[in-house]
């Protein structure tokens, strides 16, 4: 490709490119684009990385704006194997974007990232994954399956950390793929490595966060690992373990602190009621464990974390408990506007039900006149939450500035908030009344029917103050100044209070003369003033009568409507029962209103939700679990992290002892001298003790130095004799304790050590250089070699749903082929032949390597001496295991020799030399596909389940001649492949077998029709799969 | 989790999208759109458009909107966003539309390595600069004649390490640790000159340029003075908790090792007070406006920059004022009257006064003016607060310490 277009990139240069003719069926509307299009594909088939890289930010760019750059999607993909970073890295950008939109063509890409998933530096393989599983092709999805899979027990932890990135990528693509990847996140869930925690979570979260039981086992270490992890990862934990805390944990609170205990914590410091809450019996010590790991993150920079602890502490922890979150979450106030926002709108849910927690914070909530509206009207919330009989004055105070301000909005929410605090607070009503009613004669029009509004609303229930009010109000209508609305709800405030004031039938009067003028709502409100003025003061019937004649002739009809319906009342003619009832029906005792905030109901949504702010539930949520009773899931909590326990236990005694210590603080230079000897020394006796410690150990230790909020800060002696402690009592307790999980241990203990004393050793020369989980990777990986990149055999990768039962195990050849080939002719070597044949035997020098038996015959007349492999020509990751030289050789006769090669899954012939007394003879194999795999066996169930995973690109079928018996059919394959039969008989015969080197699972099967029959192969490697079912093919079709 | 980015320019044109997840229209930006024409300056955060969750962020005068299609944690995607402007500020020194348009490329392989299919991958500014180098003047130009690019063709250990904040392998000739003591001092001051609220927002702001992996620790003379603080997830916690002192291994560059917040429990200094008279009469008449600035617990110090906004009623038309220091300007259409003073010289007060024009017929009993005022303090703490002493360990050489400590106004508002 790039020999042929080094000159169209010429032709660039030079600016005399040749456009193809364009396709007629494309507009000439469109022509210029087309053309600047064509400009970069030529650029793209170019060989030149700086006009390639030209190009792809071209396309970028385009991209980014928003522009259609998906005809380029084959000029570009071609790309994808560019050596230039950056060139591969756009490259990456444009496939993720279009790859959905060109699903063949991105296949082509595909093999690039396959190899890349072998490659052993982590970093190329995490890039791989990662982009593997961005592309949204379903027909990927076995191979993205297969990928994440053995990604997910790689040795790195960064390239678990992608695998954990893939899930929720893999499981929107095809969602029945849920189980096997809930047994993945399972896996990652329990991982030791911070960096996977945090997206194990995420991905938990996204693919299957209802389960909580698969939190159990891991809970306690992931409790211990929240510090370390990374402040996203932190995030998305304390909602999993906030929801887990729910649904496991009684509520701490039921046994129901009284408000009084609540006001009396506020005044100690967060020290002392830490002090006294981990006293308090009723807290489930593992939620006390998760509950102590997350509040040092209320000092996290990010406001995210915050919250999420603010949440966790509000819906599961203890009440007493609450203080220093409130402190934390009035820290925030100073953070960006849309922080803000947030924040203000969870307090104002938190004040509705626990409002002395923010009381002392009632200045931080004041609103200044440059803050956004929305962000004033939360405050005046919060505000008016807080508000109690002490403080009352002072916000009232507050609220006498807020109403003069210019924003109406504004203005319109403080004066609601008086009436709030009118009907919350009965000691201030009085006062906030008459505030109300003073701007019920301000000159703004808009204040006054906000007031007005809410004066009807207060008085409402019947307060004290009603008459004033009436009076007041009955002023304001007399000059008229009031708008419709205000003008219909004074007039409702009169008759509803003033029904048997003396100025009523004045303002009746007044209003009557204009009556036509009016608004319909004030005319429906007269109306009813003038009933009720008819029936407290008798002596205004006339007036009243009057006021409903002039109704009778409204333009509006609901007018004349009522009007029609209130005359039975006032003419006794009419109906006398009506009448009679009047009095209770227009003037009966009326409940009080109630005037709550609006946050009221948000108290269903988990405090800092998306639904919370929106207040309604998005899509996607999930309400908090009613909290049990009684703890759920203890015994698993236990059972698992017996080990984990020790640690634990002994952390929160230290934790205990510094709460209890006061507070240390003496002169500066000394303490910090101190400090620096202590940790200096303690590394060294950290060092001393790693060589006799137990492996549990050394990984406390391991991450006491890494821990940046763990680092050890107790006296010298101190942690001495409590590590000592602690090592003593665990050796102890290994060497009399003989559960099958310590004898694991053991088991791997001698594998451990010299690695970990290697990594000790790094750590001397730096001891926070990158540190890679090797204790990890021995424990779980025993057969791994860094050369293979993360790629293990499958046993290790079963999902657990499959049992033991079902394992695949390998088992002999089923046929060893007895075809002797002509390795070296003897007229080529003068003398020496040799011949080969497939010994379908693991070599004893590595179980990836296949056996090739070579039989050497002296055809010459003279003796052979030494003959050996001489010079061996290897690419990649093939290797040979040369035979056992042949010392001597007699003429005529013959001797065997085993040779070993690894192919690495490759039909690529394989070259080496043979030196012998004769001369030197090169050699050259080329192994039969059959030939690279070993037999397994499995069930038929395991067998269907492993062929349902390799479907799409991994599968290739072949039609082929049929034959009428089964053995027959069998022995064609046998010879052809070194597979096991699975199923022998029936319609579909079943063949199993897997690669040598890469440990892929090999499955072929023959499916007998009518006419023909069909050859179906599966693997991970797509060349073997279609080599095979060809030569399968071939082999069944020959007579 | 984030499903897409658009960037809006103010004048509501999406000039960048970037989709993790499937390709979310555009058309979808509509939804922010319509409430920012409502109201420029009070969009709220999150929007709920009919199948998306909109949260948007706004700074450097570009809008960034987030989409999600699921419930997520509202600041777990607006303290993101942040991130992205700060990263973008850290590399291009600043955020704007025609520096993101200069950049689209570099912008994109950030936004591409910092979130993964809507999860954050990379944050830490010093992982990415290993991943993608900063464009400057001088790189810029060898790439133009080299050919070379800005991707780094080494893979970024970093990430893989137990600090991954701090990039591996960092060597100066000078070794240099600058700790920017800030304080603002947040306050509301009433009509008579009382102090309402009061409260100090601190920060401490770091530049270290010190060789290998430096041990820090930072120890302060006054440390009971907090009473709430953020840490940069390099300090140790337990070691604050216990000794009141801050150990971490910095970040390479700059950095904010800590913020703190002194509360409105605690007495506030308050340094400057401003006399203000203003006068409007509702009859179309001249109202009257006298100002004058004054230090007050300054403890000695200049104040420098002084300036104050006063936001003037609906009805003042004009003003036309006399001032003995500094130069003003009013804007007639936003009510601002904007008065530049700079440094305060005793014994001389600043003062400005003279006539304000009040459209006639306008109601202004209701009126109530309020001005914000900026200040700083040089070499001052408001708090009190003093950094003792520095130790370093775990390198050899020794490096340049220095502390500076300045005073200035955060949200200081004074109501007239």
């Amino acid at each position: 490709m790039t020999s042929t277009s080094s000159y169209n990139n010429d032709k660039v240069v030079q600016g005399e490119v040749e456009y193809p003719v364009n396709d007629p069926a494309s507009g000439a509307f469109f022509q210029p684009d087309y053309k600047k299009n064509d400009d970069l594909k030529l650029m793209l088939d170019g060989s030149k990385d700086s006009l390639k890289l030209e190009a792809m930010k071209r396309i970028i760019g385009m991209i980014a704006k928003g522009r259609n750059a998906s005809d380029l999607f084959p000029a570009v993909v071609k790309n994808v194997v560019s050596k230039n970073i950056e060139v591969k890295k756009l490259v990456y950008v444009y496939l993720v974007r279009y790859a959905e939109e060109q699903q063949d063509l991105a296949l082509l890409s595909i093999s690039t990232f396959q190899r890349a998933l072998k490659d052993p530096n982590q970093l190329i393989r995490a890039s791989a994954l990662r982009v593997l599983s961005s592309i949204r092709v379903p027909m990927i999805v076995p191979i993205v399956m297969l990928a994440i899979r053995d990604s997910a027990s790689d040795m790195s932890p960064y390239v678990r950390k992608t695998a954990a990135h893939a899930i929720p990528k893999l499981y929107s693509l095809d969602p029945d793929q849920k189980e096997e990847l809930v047994a993945i996140i399972d896996k990652l869930l329990s991982d030791k490595a911070p960096l996977v925690v945090g997206s194990a979570a995420m991905a938990f979260n996204e693919v299957c966060g209802d389960r909580m039981s698969l939190i159990h086992r891991s809970y306690r270490k992931l409790c211990s690992l929240l510090a370390d992890v990374d402040e996203w990862g932190q995030l998305t934990l304390l909602n999993v373990l906030t929801v887990y805390a729910k649904t496991c944990f009684p509520d701490p609170n039921n046994d129901g602190y009284s408000s009084e205990s609540e006001k009396a914590f506020y005044e100690s410091d967060s020290d002392g009621s830490d002090k006294r809450a981990s006293s308090s019996p009723s807290v489930e010590p593992d939620l006390r464990l998760l509950l102590r790991a997350a509040k040092p993150l209320l000092q996290s920079r990010n406001a995210g974390v915050v919250m999420a602890v603010a949440q966790l502490f509000y819906h599961c922890g203890p009440a007493q408990e609450l203080p220093p979150v409130a402190k934390a979450l009035v820290r925030l106030l100073r953070a960006p506007i849309e922080v803000q926002s947030i924040v203000l709108n969870s307090i104002a849910s938190i004040t509705v039900t626990r409002r002395s927690l923010f009381e002392p914070f009632l200045k931080s909530f004041f609103v200044r006149n440059s803050d956004p509206t929305h962000i004033k009207l939360l405050k005046l919330e919060i505000l008016t939450n807080l508000a109690t009989e002490a403080s009352a004055a002072v916000v009232l105070r507050e609220y006498q500035t807020y109403v003069t301000s210019s924003d109406k909005a504004f203005v319109a929410a403080t004066i609601q908030a008086i009436g709030r605090l009118a009907v919350a607070i009965h000691t201030e009503t009085e006062t906030c009344l008459n505030g109300l009613l003073h701007l019920l004669s301000s000159k703004d029009e808009w204040v006054v029917c906000e007031a007005v509004v809410v004066v009807k609303r207060v008085v409402g229930g019947g307060a004290s103050s009603a008459q004033a009010a009436v009076s007041r109000a009955a002023k304001l209508l007399r000059t008229d100044r009031l708008a419709g609305n205000a003008r219909a709800a004074a007039v409702w405030l009169v008759a509803e209070h003033g029904a048997k004031h003396p100025r009523a039938a004045a303002i009746l009067a007044h209003m009557a003369a204009n009556f036509a003028d009016q608004d319909e709502l004030v005319k429906l409100q007269l109306l009813s003033l003038a009933v009720k003025l008819s029936i407290t003061q008798p002596d205004t019937v006339p007036l009243s009568k009057y006021v409903l004649s002039l109704a009778r002739y409204d333009a509006s009809y609901d007018v004349r409507d009522r009007a029609r319906m209130l005359r039975r009342f006032i003419d006794p003619q009419q109906s006398g029962l009506l009448s009679q009832y009047a009095a209770q029906i227009f003037c009966p005792d009326k409940p009080k209103p109630t005037i709550q905030s609006n946050f009221k109901d948000r108290d269903q949504f988990t405090v800092g939700s998306l639904s919370q702010y929106i207040g309604s539930a998005a899509v996607g949520f999930r309400p908090l679990p009613q909290a049990p009773r009684a703890p759920v899931g203890a015994s698993q909590r236990e059972a698992v992290s017996a080990t984990l326990v020790t640690q634990v236990t002994d952390d929160t005694q230290k934790n205990k002892t510094f709460y209890s210590e006061p507070d240390s603080d003496g002169s500066a230079s000394s303490s910090s001298g101190s400090s620096s000897a202590s940790s200096s020394e303690e590394d060294s006796s950290d060092e001393e003790e790693a060589t006799n410690n137990t492996q549990e150990r050394k990984k406390e230790d391991k991450s006491k130095e890494t821990n940046n909020y763990k680092s050890s800060n107790s006296g010298t002696s101190d942690s001495e004799s409590d590590s000592e402690a602690s090592s003593n009592s665990e050796s102890e307790s290994e060497s009399s304790d003989s559960s099958g999980e310590n004898k694991d241990a053991k088991k791997e203990a001698p594998k451990e050590t010299p690695k970990s004393e290697i990594q000790e050793k790094k750590n001397e020369k730096s001891n926070l250089e990158l540190l890679l989980e090797l204790d990890e990777v021995a424990s779980s990986l025993p057969t791994m070699t860094p050369t293979c990149g993360g790629f293990l055999s499958p046993q290790a990768t079963q999902p657990p749903g499959l049992g033991d039962g079902d394992a695949v195990t390998p088992v002999g050849p089923s046929l060893v082929p007895n075809v002797q080939q002509e390795l070296i002719s003897r007229v080529l070597s003068r003398g020496l032949g040799a011949s080969r044949r497939w010994s379908r035997a693991p070599h004893l020098y590595s179980n990836k390597m296949c056996a090739i038996e070579i039989t050497f015959t002296n055809h010459s007349p003279d003796i052979i001496e030494n003959i050996r492999v001489n010079r061996k020509t290897l690419t990649g990751a093939r290797a040979i295991h040369e035979f056992a030289p042949i010392p001597r050789l007699a003429p005529g006769a013959s001797a065997g020799g085993t040779l070993g090669v690894d192919f690495a899954d490759s039909i690529q012939p394989i070259e080496f030399t043979v030196i012998s007394s004769l001369g030197e003879v090169s050699v050259s194999i080329t192994p039969p596909v059959g030939e690279l795999m070993r037999s397994v066996t499995m069930s038929e169930g395991r067998w269907d389940a492993e062929q349902r995973k390799l479907r799409g690109m991994t599968e290739c079928n072949k039609q082929t001649a049929k034959i009428e018996d089964e053995s027959t059919t069998c022995r064609r394959v046998f010879e052809t492949a070194n597979v096991a039969c699975i199923t022998s008989a029936g319609d579909l015969l079943r063949f199993a077998g897997r690669m040598t080197s890469s440990q892929d699972l090999v499955l072929l099967s023959v499916r007998v029709e009518e006419q023909t029959s069909t050859v179906t192969a599966n693997c991970p490697n797509m060349a073997v799969a279609s080599l095979l079912a060809n030569q399968v093919a071939q082999a069944l079709a020959r007579d | 989790m984030i499903h897409s980015l658009f960037i809006i320019n103010p004048s509501g044109d999406v000039f960048l999208e970037k989709h993790w997840r499937s390709v979310i229209p555009r058309s979808v930006c509509d939804y922010y759109l319509e409430a920012q024409r409502a109201s420029p300056y009070d969009v709220p955060p999150v929007l709920a458009a009919p199948h998306h969750y909109l949260i948007s962020i706004q700074r450097g005068g570009v809008a960034l909107v987030a989409v999600s299609k699921e419930e997520v944690a509202p600041l777990f995607v607006i303290e993101f966003l942040h991130r992205v402007v700060d990263t973008f500020q850290d590399y291009f020194s600043d955020c704007t539309e025609t520096i993101i348009k200069e950049n689209y490329v570099v912008v994109y392989e950030l936004l591409d390595e910092m979130l993964d299919n809507g999860f954050p991958l990379a944050t830490e500014s010093n992982i990415l600069k290993e991943l993608i180098k900063p464009p400057n003047i001088l790189r810029t130009i060898a790439n133009t004649v080299t050919g070379k690019s800005n991707v780094s063709s080494i893979l970024p250990s970093g990430q893989l390490s137990n600090v991954p904040w701090r990039r591996s392998g960092v060597k100066y000739a000078n070794n240099e640790a600058y700790f920017d003591v800030i304080e603002e001092v947040d306050a509301i001051i009433d009509k008579s000159g009382a102090t309402v609220s009061a409260e100090i927002q601190g920060y401490i702001d770091c530049c270290i340029k010190l060789s290998g992996m430096p041990d820090l620790t930072l120890t302060f003379v006054n440390p009971r003075l907090f009473d709430d603080v953020s840490f940069h997830p390099c300090v140790r916690f337990k070691r604050w908790e216990s000794e009141r002192i801050l150990s971490f291994i910095p970040p390479d560059g700059g950095f904010r090792l800590m913020s703190y917040h002194i509360g409105s429990q605690s007495v506030v200094a308050i340094p400057i007070y401003v006399r203000h008279n203003l006068t409007l009469r509702s009859n179309g008449e001249q109202g009257r406006l006298d100002l004058t600035v004054g230090p007050k617990q300054t403890m000695g110090r200049v104040l420098e920059n002084v300036a104050l906004e006063i936001c003037m009623p609906k009805c003042v038309l004009n003003c036309s004022l006399t001032a003995n220091q500094g130069k003003y300007s009013y804007d007639p259409v936003s009510k601002v009257l904007l008065w530049d003073i700079g440094r305060i010289e005793l014994p001389k007060l600043p003062n400005i006064r003279g006539s304000v024009s009040v459209a006639s017929g306008a109601d202004t009993s209701g009126a109530n003016p309020s001005i914000n005022v900026h200040f700083t303090i040089p070499q001052l703490a408001v708090s009190g607060l003093r950094v003792s002493r520095l130790d370093m360990y775990g390198a050899k050489y020794k490096p340049f310490k220095g502390v500076k400590y300045v005073t200035k106004a955060g949200k200081f508002h004074v109501r007239m």
